[in-house]
């Protein structure tokens, strides 16, 4: 029974010895709980009580002394009258360390009153164990049981203690095989943590090729599905457990798991499957955020601090909205928005900017420009109303232009004054 | 005659004065008149464009010919997307030469008889450097040629011209709207079109650029100046200096306008890396909008939702979006396109559950004619309908982009070409797939080829259903579309189709469509041959076993032995370049053919082949074949060589069983 008795001092070594190896908080759960000067503490730790109350019902009554060791729970036989003994029948015995281990064990001498109050607790815990692995996702039930906790990061050591339900991980060795290297370490002597670290090492490559728990573990699970939980006499406790799984909200540090879960079946699935039941968003009837209240005045648009940034935003916008013409229509309004074509409704006048300040009346009534020089009757003056009548007919010229033909007109006849009068196409004056 | 129209005349000045409106009848007839206000409407401004535009309004889309850009000939009309966009782009690349042309001599386009004269067929104006002046520079920059007005800028600051800080200003906004680069011409439609703009998200923006010297060497920093930078830089993403500014806005009190708050709001994402965080910022800069009194506009909740769409995967991300909505709807902002967009963008999302915004959507949006209000809007109708088909698998909601999309002038807000054709191939996949196979050949032969060419995986989906609902009849025109399409050489499709044409039983009720497979597997024979003498191409077309099989159902089925023999004596010889055998039904298929015809030597030849390809039905079909056809001595000899003599022990008893058993 000394194998299992540890000073208090040696447990910093084996913490920093183990921490390592991702076994520490088993270990120390182990440990710690087990007061080192009581041995029959020690020996009831690794008592495994089972009780069949009841009738055909199967109830489970489990018994665990220290949850620590719920791997241990053996369940081959469901008619064991209450209070007896269950050997711990460990699968992998060929470990002689091991098996020693084992066989001490076998030797509880437990306390009928001690173990009224410990048999609460533990039913207590038992329960929850319980309806914590009833709330598995069925999906997820598999061979090896694992409990939808993650992993007890080594921040959270003190709540850890606390979770005895918690499944080992992998690389676990049973406490008894621990503190039995550490009985030989000490025995061989030398540099015992080195050796007691070897054989760890060791045992542990063995455990996880045949991990003793896990088959311990299926065996338990298969023990419990079909089995009637017995209900915590606070019903109201168990019920937001099974809640807790669905709702978010409830357990932060599940959530990524259960995200992750979605994500996995989402990508099993190749066709995702679109619910049948529309459900209807009203698109404008949520609550307003609050930060702009009254109506805005669009007015304010109208002076932009960047015209220039505008005008080139404006434009890009239109040619986001342009394409190649889908028709002869589409394609004359380009032309026309490019300038390359007269605008409807089609006008003659179209782009002559410099005729628009000139009244119509200047390019029909010309006559007012010969008087002064031109003689009221004979040739010339009928020869200059022709040329007002076809000068007023003329479309294409502009007003000074016509003003400048009839001034060269007149140019023209003054220099001729002379040769005129002298065939009397003018009348002298006298 | 003459009387009564002078008279009715008369009355009608009267009426007029009595300010009574005249029924046109009166003229003719004297009709006791009533007593009418003539409302004269008053005069509506009509734009240049308006009359065309009611033309055009009248003239929809004719599916039966190609599109209007493309030249009026049979020969020229492109059914392939990459013939479609080469065509156009060549013709374009036309007017582009002439373009190069016009602009290297001007001084051959000295004549312009055009009195209004029209700047768009002038040759561009050169300046020199002699002509260096702020006019210049802020023509230069109204006619937005960038790379020109820089340079333009850098001779004036080398030659010491002053400028004003207005000229400055309105440079500083060009350069930063474009980040210094040339745009696309106005004139290059095509090239617009058919150019795939991929919106990459990181910085681009020229970084102590022309922008930045400008912002310096301006006297008076003023509120636009930093505006103008701020605006750019967060446009090509250059987030942590724009936001430096900002806090640079801040600190000397300059008010920001509404549209700077909406380019900060939109990169915000950029600044904060937690989500929460991230909409914190955002919530902050609208809060200071609120505070300054700068009032919200379309961009507003455009970038306010764009910011939303970065932290889409976010719990709150959804619920927020609507609020977003509902706040800028109750200040009275009317949403673009965009802005159902973005709503889409964080509703439906890949991996997110599923989300039925859209037909809420639709049905507010319903008959309405759409304009383009923000450069995001033109993503609507692909991301629809993508949603549509990925995310709700509906039909019906198809349907309804689909007619939204032909609502007024909607169309225009497709995008691109690109965009065009991802929203017909998602429509297309979602009505193969869920509509009755008649229905969607239907809508099928309406769209394509002018409207929509369908790509290689649409392509394969439709054979894939056409098999499915054995609408065999619908082969023969895939295939040739196919090839028209310019997938005829795709391996899997034309596996697709061979496997279509050989499960076609032939009857006396389908005569025609059985000649008409037996000319695709012939067509699909000659043309695999022709690809395979191209030693050119990069992707070879392998035969495989399953396809030669096919190939020889179909033509036995249709009656061309001749091509029958061509192609078994090719896989023969050939049989190291095919990939697997060909199957023992077509086989005996073939031989049955060749029995038929009294053919030994072909028969004999399936035999050898089937003996080759190491099937198991050999000594199956040898029998078969001794036993309905009467060998020659040498083919006997040929066949007892092959396959040993037991061979012809069995077949002359079950010879002998069959001849006892004939009278």
């Amino acid at each position: 029974m000394a194998t299992t008795r540890l000073s208090g001092s040696s447990l910093p070594v084996l913490q920093r010895l183990f921490s390592r190896n991702g076994i520490l908080p088993i270990f120390q759960r182990t440990f710690c709980k087990v007061p080192p000067e009581d041995p029959t503490q020690a020996e009831e730790a690794k008592t495994i009580e089972q009780e069949k109350l009841g009738d055909s019902n199967i109830t489970a009554d489990t018994q665990v002394k220290d949850s620590g060791v719920k791997e241990q729970i053996e369940a081959q036989d469901h008619k064991v009258s209450s209070d007896k003994q269950v050997d711990n029948v460990s699968p992998d015995s060929s470990d002689s360390s091991k098996a020693e281990a084992v066989q001490e064990t076998k030797k509880p001498v437990p306390s009928q009153e001690k173990k009224l109050t410990k048999r609460e607790q533990t039913q207590k815990k038992l329960r929850d164990l319980l309806a914590s692995l009833a709330t598995v996702d069925p999906l997820s039930v598999e061979s090896t049981v694992k409990l939808t906790r993650p992993k007890p990061r080594p921040k959270k050591e003190a709540k850890v203690k606390k979770e005895e339900e918690l499944p080992p991980p992998e690389s676990y060795i049973e406490p008894e095989l621990v503190s039995a290297t550490k009985e030989v370490a000490e025995s061989l002597g030398g540099d015992t943590a080195a050796t007691e670290s070897e054989l760890l090492s060791t045992l542990r490559l063995h455990s996880s090729d045949a991990p003793p728990h896990t088959q311990a573990a299926a065996s338990l699970s298969e023990l419990f599905v079909g089995m009637k939980i017995e209900r915590s006499p606070n019903e109201g406790e168990t019920a937001p457990i099974q809640h807790k799984h669905f709702s978010p909200e409830a357990d932060p540090r599940r959530q990524p798991d259960a995200n992750a879960r979605r994500r996995r079946l989402s990508r099993l699935s190749p066709e995702r499957s679109i619910p049948r039941t529309i459900q209807r968003v009203d698109l404008f009837g949520a609550k307003p955020l609050g930060i702009f209240t009254g109506k805005c005045s669009k007015s304010e648009d109208a002076s932009s601090i960047l015209p220039v940034w505008e005008a080139l935003h404006e434009e890009e916008l239109k040619r986001s909205m342009s394409h190649p013409p889908d028709n002869a229509f589409v394609e004359m309004i380009q032309w026309t928005n490019q300038g390359k074509l007269w605008t409807f409704p089609v006008d003659n006048e179209f782009g002559l900017e410099s005729e628009k300040k000139i009244g119509f009346h200047e390019h029909v009534f010309l006559e007012r420009h010969l008087q002064g020089w031109c003689p009221p009757r004979g040739p010339i003056r009928h020869f200059m109303e022709l040329v007002c009548t076809g000068l007023s007919k003329n479309p294409y010229l502009t007003v000074e232009r016509k003003r400048a033909h009839i001034e060269w007109y007149r140019n023209y006849f003054a220099e001729k004054e002379g040769l005129l009068k002298e065939i009397g196409a003018i009348q002298s004056s006298n | 005659m003459r009387g009564s129209i002078h008279h009715t005349f008369h009355r009608l000045l009267k009426c007029l004065d009595l300010r009574s409106s005249l029924p046109r009848r009166t003229l003719s007839t004297s009709i006791p008149l009533s007593h009418q206000e003539i409302v004269i409407p008053k005069r509506i401004q009509r734009s240049p464009t308006d009359i065309l535009q009611a033309l055009a309004s009248t003239i929809k889309r004719d599916t039966s010919g190609p599109h209007y850009k493309h030249h009026d000939d049979p020969y020229l009309t492109p059914a392939s997307n990459s013939l479609k966009r080469m065509y156009s782009l060549s013709k374009e690349s036309g007017r582009k030469a002439a373009r190069w042309i016009r602009d290297s001599n001007p001084q051959l386009f000295l004549h312009t008889p055009d009195d209004p004269h029209i700047k768009a067929f002038a040759p561009t104006v050169r300046y020199t450097e002699d002509d260096a002046s702020e006019a210049v520079l802020r023509e230069l920059v109204r006619q937005n040629e960038v790379s020109d007005a820089i340079t333009m800028y850098r001779i004036c600051k080398d030659k010491n011209i002053d400028l004003s800080d207005e000229a400055k200003q309105e440079l500083l906004e060009l350069v930063c709207y474009s980040n210094g680069e040339d745009q696309l011409e106005e004139d290059w439609l095509e090239e617009r079109w058919h150019r795939q703009t991929t919106t990459t998200i990181r910085k681009t923006w020229n970084d102590d650029g022309v922008a930045e010297e400008l912002f310096q060497s301006l006297g008076e920093k003023k509120s636009p100046a930093y505006c103008a930078l701020i605006r750019g830089m967060t446009q090509y993403y250059q987030v942590d200096r724009a936001w430096q500014l900002y806090k640079e806005c801040q600190e000397r009190e300059l008010p920001l306008d509404t549209n700077t708050y909406n380019s900060l709001i939109r990169v915000s994402s950029f600044l904060r890396d937690a989500s929460d965080l991230r909409w914190q910022l955002v919530k902050e800069l609208l809060a200071t909008m609120a505070e300054s009194g700068v009032q919200p506009n379309l961009g507003t909740l455009n970038s306010t939702l764009e910011a939303l769409t970065q932290v889409a995967g976010w719990r709150e991300a959804r619920g927020l979006s609507l609020q977003v909505l509902r706040e800028f709807t109750q200040a009275g902002i009317e949403p673009s396109l965009a802005t159902y967009y973005f709503l889409l963008l964080i509703h439906c999302r890949e991996r997110g559950p599923v989300s039925h915004l859209l037909l809420d959507m639709l049905d507010h949006m319903q008959g309405r004619a759409f304009q383009a209000r923000h450069l995001k809007d033109t993503y609507f109708f692909v991301t629809a309908m993508n949603i549509a088909r990925n995310h709700i698998q509906n039909l019906e909601a198809a349907r309804h982009v689909d007619d939204l999309l032909h609502t007024g002038n909607n169309y225009c807000l497709i995008g691109d070409s690109y965009r065009e054709s991802v929203y017909y191939r998602h429509y297309f996949a979602l009505m193969c797939s869920q509509m009755p196979i008649d229905q969607f050949m239907e809508v099928y032969s309406d769209l394509s080829p002018h409207i929509y060419t369908p790509e290689r995986d649409v392509m394969e989906m439709i054979l894939k259903f056409t098999t499915l609902h054995n609408a065999l009849q619908y082969i023969p025109q895939l295939y040739s579309d196919m090839v028209a399409y310019n997938l005829g050489n795709q391996e899997k499709l034309l596996t697709l189709v061979l496997s279509a044409a050989a499960q076609h039983q032939p009857a006396d009720d389908n005569i025609e469509l059985t000649e008409k497979m037996g000319r695709v597997a012939e067509d699909i024979w000659t043309r695999v041959e022709e690809l395979r003498q191209d030693k050119t191409r990069i992707n070879q077309i392998t035969w495989t076993g399953q396809m030669l099989g096919d190939v020889l159902m179909c033509l036995v089925v249709s009656g061309n032995y001749k091509l029958c023999q061509v192609v078994l004596k090719d896989a023969t010889l050939k049989a190291h370049t095919i990939l697997g055998y060909i199957p023992p039904p077509a086989l005996r298929v073939m031989l049955d053919a060749a029995i038929q015809r009294k053919d030994g030597d072909t028969g004999l030849e399936v035999v050898k082949y089937a003996l080759e390809s190491g099937h198991h039905e050999t000594g199956e079909l040898a029998l078969h074949l001794r036993s309905s056809l009467n060998l020659t001595p040498r083919q006997k000899a040929k066949l007892t060589t092959a396959l040993g003599t037991d061979i012809m022990t069995e077949a002359t008893s079950s010879d002998s069983d069959s001849e006892g058993c004939q009278p």
